[in-house]
């Protein structure tokens, strides 16, 4: 048995969900339809309403192209792949508890830069002469590689960072926002709400 | 074992998915490439821009799908949603932050044989309007409206996947329809 309704839930009702009654949640779609014909203030609201949803039902989307799931499974490989040679060329984080957890990735990485290089230099000056230049352009090849490899890894934490600090603005910001709209829906304000009010209400950000 | 991938729940697909489960990936996408498109596209995001978000949605879905069971009392659907929202919101915010280059609006020549009927312009004046009206509202009215009117959510649902409560829904949609309202009133587009 649907509950029955009266004009002023029905006037809430329609002005949160419009004109289609099957996303009224607790109400039955042939008791409200009944409720319209027996009463004028109830049609003329519907009516109302109804043209708002046909410009909204106006509002057509097209179809997403295929395609971009292919492109996006392309792009999780490609990722996939990157980090696996990542993991592969990774120096390994020293166990040494929180000292080492404390020092900033930059920082660690210039570390990790002055040691190559180090062992470069102390290697450069035993080899004998005739090697010298083999051993050379090799090991400079390592390094502009491992550099690479560490430069790609800082650059993948400073977006993976700031990405999850946006997200931690938006959830607080929501908190807000929620706040503003519970104050919105209490004050039960009507249509004519003075203009800088609605600015109010509306702003973003 | 075999799995029947489609006959699985979005629940079990993220689970799937969380463990690098490709052929969940595969069904994942292809349930959910037009109800996400339809989101994107509502919220501003038009041509390639729709399709490079949809795109940063579907990697982000499944980088992040481990994340899922995390979140407790959040549906698969509402969970999905929120990563597309919260991309949304984060890429329009960094579009604010820089400088817009002005994009100079080329005149429209019609090619021979294409010069649109009366009917067809006004239609197509119609649409463009609504358009305009539709990508003015706020955000958050926006993103309620797509949620509540277009994928037919509960309000409990579009409540968990924006992450607010039911009555600031209520609030936003009250909101979003009296705004389109004024903007379409304001345009002269006959309701």
């Amino acid at each position: 048995m649907s509950k029955k309704i009266a004009i002023k839930d029905f006037e809430k009702q329609i002005a949160i969900y419009g004109s289609n009654f099957h996303l009224w949640e607790g109400y039955d779609a042939d008791m409200l339809r009944d409720f319209i014909t027996e009463n004028d203030d109830a049609l003329s609201l519907y009516l109302d309403a109804q043209e708002l949803d046909g410009v909204l039902d106006d509002y057509i989307v097209p179809k997403a192209n295929p395609e971009i799931i292919v492109a996006a499974k392309a792009q999780i490989m490609r990722e996939a792949k990157a980090q696996e040679q990542i993991d592969v060329i990774k120096p390994q984080k020293p166990h040494s508890g929180a000292l080492w957890g404390l020092v900033p990735k930059p920082v660690y990485a210039m570390a990790c830069m002055l040691c190559v290089l180090a062992v470069f230099v102390a290697f450069n000056i035993d080899t004998p002469q005739d090697e010298a230049g083999k051993d050379q352009s090799f090991q400079l090849a390592a390094m502009d590689a491992l550099i690479d490899d560490l430069e790609e890894l800082e650059r993948q934490d400073s977006e993976q960072q700031e990405m999850m600090i946006a997200f931690a603005e938006i959830e607080k910001e929501q908190e807000i926002d929620n706040l503003i709209d519970n104050l919105y829906l209490d004050t039960d304000v009507g249509e004519d709400l003075p203009d800088d009010l609605w600015e109010y209400f509306n702003q973003e950000g | 074992m075999q799995h029947d991938f489609t006959q699985m729940s979005d629940e079990d697909l993220l689970k799937a998915m969380a463990q690098d489960s490709h052929e969940a990936f595969d069904v994942f996408a292809e349930r959910y490439l037009q109800p996400l498109n339809r989101l994107v596209y509502r919220m501003g995001f038009k041509d390639s821009d729709c399709e490079d978000m949809l795109q940063d949605v579907l990697v982000q879905v499944w980088n992040k799908a481990e994340m899922w069971r995390a979140q407790e009392g959040i549906s698969a659907r509402a969970w999905i949603y929120r990563v597309a929202t919260n991309l949304c919101i984060d890429m329009h915010r960094k579009q604010k932050r820089q400088p817009v280059n002005e994009a100079v609006d080329a005149e429209v020549i019609p090619l021979k044989g294409t010069e649109r009927s009366d009917a067809q312009a006004e239609r197509s004046e119609r649409r463009e309007h609504i358009d305009k009206a539709m990508d003015g509202l706020p955000e958050r009215s926006r993103m309620a409206i797509n949620l509540v009117y277009y994928e037919e959510m509960s309000n409990k649902e579009a409540a968990e996947t924006m992450g607010v409560s039911v009555k600031a829904i209520e609030g936003l949609l009250v909101r979003g329809r009296k705004m389109l309202k004024k903007a379409l009133k304001r345009n002269e587009v006959s309701l």
